[in-house]
């Protein structure tokens, strides 16, 4: 399936619910993935999450049960393949990208 | 009042829509002084009196049914931040400064720009009945124009028009 590019912070939120998160422990791991780079806004995940369980890429588990006030969120299938196909277009991007400037490099060394 | 409650004061302050930022810089400069907001209510605010501290205070716009307000409010304070109270749909919170750093409440520009749409769509909705009410001429029976009640709504429409054009002058600058 195709769909638009996810933006950076989307695409974190939905690496990090590789397991089951409430909100809190979405922001903690999209920083450790991210190697300290993505810092959510909670804010901004509380809006993000809200579109992405209206997208049905995340549902939350608990839902209808007693939940207190953190809900927790995970992946749903299509979820996953929304994911899988950002990281499909992710890697072709790297493979133009390196072909570019492969090319690049190559008209560099020697000149014509 | 018990000697064990502690000192409170209360301020009238009007801050329009698109000067929360002054709003907040003014609840900081309280809050440097020892008065710290612990109440807050259309035009009025009440400060309980402590020690000098540097607080870092920011307003939110969110109206919520009441579980995703829970939530909501769960993953702000998870994120460092104290609620302090809500006025209609702002909600007020506040941190230490020197924890304020990465704690921002809108990482990106496009869910900041959410926070002013939607504060755009409740003046709005705000105005419509007004509005309505001012262009079909039903306020302009005789004995309402003889009233001083007709400028009263006259200036809180005049305002509400005045705040849809700032908040729509905002978002076009972050959006340009």
């Amino acid at each position: 399936m195709s769909h638009e590019a996810l933006s950076e912070p989307s695409f974190y939120i939905l690496l990090s619910l590789s397991e089951p998160l409430h909100g809190y422990g979405i922001i903690k791991n999209s920083e450790r993935l991210s190697s300290g780079r993505v810092i959510l806004g909670a804010g901004t995940l509380y809006g993000a999450l809200g579109k992405m369980m209206k997208k049905k890429w995340i549902s939350q588990p608990g839902q209808g049960a007693k939940q207190g006030r953190r809900k927790v969120y995970e992946l749903t299938d299509l979820g996953k393949d929304v994911l899988e196909s950002e990281v499909v277009r992710l890697r072709q991007l790297v493979k133009h990208g390196q072909q570019a400037l492969a090319a690049i490099r190559e008209l560099n060394d020697d000149p014509v | 009042m018990t000697r064990s409650e502690k000192k409170t004061t209360r301020k009238f302050r009007f801050f329009a829509v698109w000067r929360e930022g002054r709003e907040a810089l003014w609840l900081q400069s309280m809050s440097a002084k020892g008065w710290h907001l612990k109440h807050v209510s259309f035009l009025s605010y009440v400060f309980e009196k402590g020690s000098p501290q540097d607080y870092t205070y920011t307003l939110d716009f969110r109206i919520e049914v009441s579980t995703d307000m829970q939530e909501y409010l769960a993953m702000i304070e998870d994120s460092g931040w104290q609620h302090i109270g809500r006025m209609g749909g702002w909600q007020y919170f506040r941190i230490a400064t020197d924890k304020a750093a990465g704690a921002e409440i809108y990482s990106d520009l496009e869910s900041l720009l959410g926070k002013y749409w939607r504060v755009l769509g409740v003046l709005c909705l705000s105005a419509l009945p007004l509005f309505t009410l001012l262009l079909t001429g039903s306020l302009s029976r005789p004995g309402l124009t003889e009233t001083p009640i007709i400028y009263v709504i006259y200036a809180v429409a005049a305002l509400i028009g005045y705040s849809i054009i700032r908040m729509l002058v905002l978002i076009l600058h972050y959006t340009r």
